[in-house]
């Protein structure tokens, strides 16, 4: 979980580091209220603790930016003054922690804090479109605190009776956000059951959007491959996949041609959205025979197409490229 | 129907299988699979038979599983397999059977007038 800490002395600073130390969560630092600001914006933060020792009007006004954009995230304050002495409304922060900090109180407070957020169960290695489909099928109000297996970038989502109504990911919110959290494949997920108070940002079904995501997914990729160091090695597959395969076969006789097809994009977001409504994880390929031809389209790095000869062992060529696409 | 279903589902590697119409309907579900059990699904199903893309036949290979359609006069024959499947058999299967099947006859338009 990342945490920022809204602090400007040098001491509590360093009190704090020293009390994480060893603990798996991100620690983020803001001295003003604009950087506090800046960084709720654009990093996914799970866990603000405000040191009231600051100005007092920076706090309540970070306080109520939290509570107004963000009220998904729980408000820790520390303050040398006691609790009644703080002008503050209860229900406005989590909890208090008297400075200076004595023994694990404020690890341990943190600690409660995150268990408070992770209460409703851990989910590991799950696709965040299954998931949620599940929780709206079973009509469920809860907050999913996701992050992805491999960059472990991280996002929200927030359901309310099954509806997907708010998101947040990395600057962006609603609508984009949801498309690019469930474009996810492989995903750890954080379930908080909590109702959302916030409004509904998002105003469309679930299955819209995990369309929406996947053809997002899809055209991501593919605008990726102009002008990014990565294209040239996207653009490569096609021909590697092939000599893969005449190097497999002995020969390419069997194999026309294989080649960067764009036009075979929307067949492969047709085959992944069928993927997707039946459960059945990431597209490898698919064949499709309308009758008069049919081809093999393969969901690589970039859409390809590989034209089959009339006696290809058709079988045989899938599991090869099945195999060839677990190892790139 | 239930003669190619219980072909298809004697199969190796095939865990089930469903008839559905172009609007989502389960015409003969008798594993009740019940696989378009939202209202969105059935809309996605519905948009996707539309599109000019969809084929004839279409086998498709997911991570988790093996998707065999293919439509069988208005409807279609979904088939779900595990990885290891060959579709070659299954295909085999369907294409023996299904010309052994009456099909239907094009309803006569006055008829209920005489």
């Amino acid at each position: 979980m990342n945490i920022l800490f809204f602090t400007n002395d040098p001491g509590v600073q360093e009190s704090i580091r020293q009390a994480m130390a060893g603990k798996k969560h991100s620690l983020a630092m803001a001295t003003n209220y604009q950087e506090a600001v800046n960084i709720l914006g654009h990093v996914f933060i799970s866990l603000l603790v405000v040191d009231f020792n600051m100005s007092q009007i920076k706090c309540k006004a970070l306080l109520a930016h939290t509570q107004d954009q963000y009220p998904d995230i729980p408000v820790i304050t520390l303050s040398s003054f006691p609790l009644d002495q703080i002008d503050l409304p209860h229900n406005t922060f989590a909890s208090y922690v008297g400075t200076p900090f004595v023994g694990n109180e404020l690890k341990l407070i943190i600690e409660s804090e995150v268990q408070n957020l992770v209460q409703g169960g851990t989910i590991t290695n799950v696709s965040p479109p299954s998931f949620a489909q599940l929780l709206e099928m079973e009509g469920k109000s809860c907050i999913l605190r996701i992050f992805e297996k491999n960059s472990l970038k991280g996002g929200l989502l927030v359901f309310r009776s099954g509806r997907l109504v708010d998101a947040r990911y990395s600057g962006f919110r609603g609508m984009d956000a949801a498309c690019r959290i469930l474009a996810w494949d492989e995903t750890d997920i954080f379930i908080q059951n909590k109702d959302y108070p916030a409004k509904d940002r998002i105003n469309s079904d679930l299955q819209s959007i995990i369309v929406k995501s996947v053809h997002m997914k899809d055209e991501s990729g593919y605008k990726a491959a102009p002008d990014r160091p990565m294209l040239a090695r996207q653009g490569a597959f096609p021909e590697k996949l092939g000599k893969h395969l005449e190097m497999q076969l002995g020969n390419r006789t069997c194999i026309l041609d294989v080649f960067h097809d764009p036009a075979a994009g929307k067949r492969l977001r047709e085959a992944r959205a069928l993927g997707a409504i039946f459960d059945l994880g990431r597209l490898k390929l698919g064949c499709a025979d309308n009758g008069t031809e049919n081809g093999l389209f393969v969901a690589g790095p970039v859409p390809t197409t590989i034209k089959l000869g009339t006696q290809s062992p058709q079988e045989k060529i899938t599991l090869l490229i099945t195999r060839y696409l677990d190892t790139i | 129907m239930k003669e190619i279903f219980d072909a298809v589902i004697g199969l190796d590697h095939v865990y089930g299988a469903v008839v559905v119409d172009k609007k989502g309907g389960a015409v003969y579900d008798p594993l009740s699979l019940n696989k378009f059990n939202t209202q969105n699904r059935v809309k996605l199903w519905v948009s996707l038979t539309q599109s000019k893309h969809f084929a004839q036949e279409l086998d498709l290979v997911f991570e988790k599983g093996r998707l065999y359609i293919r439509k069988i006069d208005l409807n279609y024959l979904l088939v779900f397999m595990d990885t290891q499947s060959s579709v070659a058999s299954l295909k085999l299967t369907c294409d023996l059977i299904e010309p052994k099947r009456p099909k239907p006859k094009p309803r006569k338009k006055f008829l209920n007038l005489f």
